[in-house]
C-alpha cells in the first residue's frame, strides 16, 4: 500500500537501526531521510519538511527528550519515539513533552509502520468527524450514544467520554495523564486508580479480554490504547 | 648424773629427734604439698573456669575484654590487651571499666614489638624499660600447631602492670598462671581466627560456584538462541529462492521467535542486576491484574501460539497497589517456566482471588511437576533439579528473580502441587492494599 510519498525523517545514532527503518519504510512506500544526531535531525527537519519523524530518545550528543522541544519549535508533524524497555518513564516523559507515540526497542517493524500509519493519518478528520467504529462498536458523540454489534450500551457519563477520547484518537497511545486531565481536569492527573477502575467498567460492558483486547489496549507504564485496524 | 643414762636411753634419745625432726619436716613438707595442692586446685579452677567463659566466646574483643578482666581478678594486677589489626598492627582493646592507667607512646612502641617479633618484653627493660608494664605475645604455644602448619604469628599482645611485684615462689606460681591464662585466650583467639577463615572461604565457594553456574547458564541460553538465528539467517541467504515458501516462512518465524526468546532471557539478567544491587525500590502504582497478565501473554504470544492459557480473574478482585514491572516479569516467568515444563499444546491456567486482607495470584501448569523435597530449592539461583533441566534453556534464573520481586512487593510466593496431584501450582500471595475514595457515579449519557 503506498504512502504517498510520505517524507519519514529518521534520528538515530545506530546505523543497523537506520538501515533497518530506511529499508523497511521504503518498502511500504515511504521516502526516507536519515540523520545520525540530534543536532543534525533538528537541522534536516528543519531543512527537509518531512511528514513524521521516528526519534530515538538514546542519541550520543543529545538526551532524546531535549530534542522532542527543539523539533517542536519548528514543526508540529508527528513524532514517534524508539526506547528500550527499560525506559518506560523516558517514554512518557517523551509524550508528555510532544511526542505522539512510541515503539519499544527491540521492535517488530509491523509494529512500527502501523505507528505511522496511525499518526500520519489525516487528522482534520478528528475535529469535524461525529461518529466512530471499529468492528461492532459505534459511537454517535452528538447524541452520546454507543451500540455494540447494534445492541445500545448503557455508559455512564465518565465511562462515555472516556471511551469517545481513546475513539477519537484510536491507534494512538494516550498516557494516564491525558487521559485523566481531559476527563477528570488536571488536579486529578495523578490518580491512575481513577482511569483504571473505569477501564475496567468499559472493558466489562464492552466484554473486552485484556488478554485479547478488541478495543482498549493496555500500554504498560505508559497509559492505554484504542484498538485501530491500522495499528496491531 | 648423765653419766647414768644408758647408752639405749640416748640412743633411743637420739632416735626420738631424729623421727621429730624427720617428722617435722615431713609435716613441713606436707603442709606445702598440701599449700601446693590447693593452690594448683585453685589454678585448675580459674584455668577451667576461663575455659569454659571462652568457649563460648565468638567474637575477638569478647575474648580481650574476659582476658584482662581474668588477670585482673586472679592476679591483682592491672591489665590491657591488644589485638592484631587487619594491617598488623596491635589495637588497644578499650575498657571503660578498667582501673588501669593509661599507655604511653613507648608502651605502645613495646606493645608493637612484641606483637611483631612474637616475643614478650618485660618491664624495666629493652623497649618498656622505665614502665612498669610488661607485654606479653598471644600466641599458641608450639605443642599446639599442627606439623607443616606455618607457626601462628601472635594474635595479640596482653599488657600487665607489674605494679608491686611478687618474690619468691608466690612470684614463680603467679607467672605460670599468668602463661596459662595467656595460653587459653591466645587459642581461643586462634579459634575465633580458624572459624573466620572458614566462613570467608565457604563464602567464597558459594560466590564462585555461582559464578560458574551463572557463566555456564549464559553462555547455554545465550548461544541457543543465537544458534537458532544465526543458522536460520544463513540458510535464507544460502538457499535463497530454492526454498520452498512454505519452508522460507517457517525459517523467518523460528528466527523471530528465537530472538523473541534471547530478548526475554537478556531482561531476566538486566532483573537480576536491579535485584543484585540491593536497591530495589518498587515504584507503586495502581494496577489492574487483569492488564499485567495480557501484558505477559502478549509478551510470550508466539511461544504460547500453541496452547490455551486460561485466565479466571474474581470479579471482585481489587486493584493492586504494586509496582506493575516487577509483577508482569513475574507472570512473565511464570508463564514461561509454566510452558516450559508442560507437554506441548497442554493447557494453562491463571487464577486471581482476594480475601479482605491478601490477594492471590495462582499459575498452574500440568507438566511435570516439582517434588515436594525440591520445591524451595527451585527458587535459588541457577538451581536445576535434574541432567533434563539442561535440555530446558533459560530456567536457571526465572524462579529467583520471580521470589526476589514478589519479596520485594511484601508478597510470598511458593510452590504446590498441581491440581489432581499433576503438574505444578505457583501461588503469589500479596497484601491488599485498600483503594482511596473514587468520585461518586454520575448521570448515565443519554
Amino acid at each position: 500500500m503506498s504512502a504517498g510519498g510520505r517524507r519519514v525523517l529518521a534520528i538515530d545514532d545506530e546505523p543497523q537501526i537506520r538501515k533497518l527503518l530506511r529499508i523497511s519504510l521504503e518498502g511500504h512506500g515511504y521516502e526516507v531521510i536519515e540523520a545520525a544526531t540530534g543536532g543534525e535531525g533538528i537541522r534536516r527537519c528543519g531543512a527537509d519538511a518531512p511528514d513524521l519523524v521516528v526519534l530515538d530518545l538514546g542519541l550520543p550528543d543529545l538526551d532524546g527528550l531535549a530534542v522532542i522541544p527543539e523539533l517542536r519549535r519548528i514543526t508540529a508533524v508527528p513524532i514517534i519515539v524508539l526506547s528500550v524497555r527499560a525506559g518506560e518513564l523516558d517514554k512518557v516523559a517523551a509524550l508528555d513533552a510532544g511526542a505522539n507515540d512510541y515503539v519499544t526497542k527491540p521492535f517488530g517493524i509491523e509494529e512500527l509502520v502501523a505507528r505511522v500509519r496511525v499518526a500520519l493519518r489525516a487528522r482534520p478528520q478528528a475535529p469535524t468527524q461525529t461518529s466512530f467504529s471499529h468492528g461492532p462498536l459505534t459511537l454517535d458523540l452528538p447524541r452520546r450514544r454507543v451500540t455494540l454489534a447494534g445492541d445500545p450500551l448503557k455508559l455512564s457519563k465518565t465511562e462515555f467520554d472516556l471511551l469517545a477520547l481513546l475513539m477519537r484518537n484510536a491507534g494512538l497511545v494516550m498516557t494516564h495523564r491525558q487521559l485523566l486531565r481531559e476527563i477528570w481536569g488536571p488536579e486529578h492527573e495523578d490518580d491512575v486508580q481513577y482511569l483504571r477502575v473505569y477501564v475496567g467498567q468499559l472493558r466489562q460492558k464492552l466484554g473486552d479480554d485484556p488478554s485479547a483486547p478488541r478495543f482498549i489496549a493496555n500500554e504498560q507504564g505508559v497509559g492505554y490504547r484504542f484498538v485501530d485496524d491500522a495499528a496491531p | 648424773m648423765l653419766e647414768l643414762l644408758q647408752p639405749h636411753a640416748t640412743l633411743f634419745a637420739v632416735i626420738l629427734l631424729i623421727g621429730a625432726g624427720v617428722a617435722s619436716v615431713a609435716l613441713l613438707r606436707l603442709r606445702e604439698h598440701l599449700g601446693e595442692t590447693r593452690v594448683r586446685a585453685r589454678r585448675s579452677t580459674l584455668l577451667y573456669e576461663l575455659s569454659q567463659r571462652l568457649t563460648l566466646v565468638v567474637d575477638g574483643r569478647e575474648i580481650a575484654h574476659t582476658l584482662a578482666a581474668t588477670v585482673e581478678e586472679t592476679l591483682q594486677r592491672g591489665a590491657l590487651v591488644f589485638l592484631r589489626a587487619a594491617d598488623g598492627r596491635p589495637q588497644l582493646v578499650d575498657r571503660p571499666t578498667t582501673a588501669a592507667p593509661a599507655l604511653g607512646a613507648a608502651e605502645h612502641a613495646a606493645a608493637a614489638h612484641a606483637l611483631a617479633a612474637d616475643e614478650p618484653v618485660s618491664a624495666g627493660s629493652g623497649l618498656a624499660s622505665g614502665s612498669p608494664w610488661t607485654f606479653l605475645p598471644l600466641s599458641l604455644p608450639e605443642s599446639a600447631t599442627a606439623a607443616g602448619d606455618t607457626p601462628p604469628r601472635a594474635l595479640g599482645v596482653l599488657a600487665v602492670h607489674q605494679g608491686a611485684l611478687s618474690r619468691g615462689p608466690r612470684a614463680e606460681e603467679e607467672a605460670r598462671l599468668l602463661y596459662a591464662i595467656r595460653d587459653q585466650a591466645a587459642l581461643a583467639l586462634e579459634r575465633v581466627r580458624l572459624v573466620e577463615v572458614e566462613q570467608r572461604d565457604r563464602l567464597l565457594a558459594e560466590s564462585e560456584r555461582l559464578s560458574s553456574a551463572m557463566l555456564a547458564s549464559v553462555s547455554h541460553d545465550l548461544r541457543t538462541p543465537l544458534a537458532s538465528i544465526m543458522g536460520g539467517a544463513s540458510s535464507l541467504l544460502e538457499l535463497g529462492p530454492s526454498l520452498s515458501e512454505v519452508a522460507r516462512r517457517e525459517l523467518l518465524e523460528s528466527v523471530l521467535s528465537e530472538a523473541e526468546r534471547l530478548d526475554r532471557f537478556v531482561q531476566n539478567l538486566l532483573d537480576m542486576t536491579r535485584l543484585g544491587h540491593g536497591a530495589l525500590v518498587p515504584q507503586r502504582q495502581w494496577s489492574d491484574v487483569r492488564d499485567l497478565i495480557g501484558s505477559a501473554q502478549r509478551v510470550l504470544r508466539r511461544a504460547l501460539a500453541d496452547r490455551e492459557v486460561r485466565i479466571e480473574v474474581a470479579s471482585d478482585y481489587p486493584l493492586l497497589h504494586v509496582d506493575p514491572y516487577l509483577l508482569e516479569h513475574v507472570l512473565t516467568n511464570l508463564l514461561d517456566n509454566a510452558r516450559k515444563y508442560s507437554p506441548a499444546g497442554a493447557p494453562l491456567r491463571i487464577s486471581a482471588d482476594a480475601t479482605a486482607q491478601r490477594c492471590t495470584l495462582v499459575v498452574e501448569d500440568q507438566g511435570r511437576g516439582i517434588p515436594a523435597t525440591e520445591r524451595e530449592r527451585v527458587f535459588d539461583m541457577f538451581a536445576r533439579l535434574d541432567a533434563r533441566d539442561r535440555q530446558v534453556a533459560g530456567t536457571g534464573l526465572g524462579l529467583a528473580i520471580c521470589r526476589g520481586f514478589i519479596a520485594a512487593l511484601g508478597g510470598t510466593i511458593v510452590a504446590e502441587e498441581g491440581p489432581g496431584g499433576r503438574g505444578t501450582r505457583i501461588v503469589i500471595d500479596l497484601p491488599r492494599t485498600p483503594m482511596p475514595v473514587l468520585p461518586t457515579c454520575e448521570e448515565e449519557a443519554v
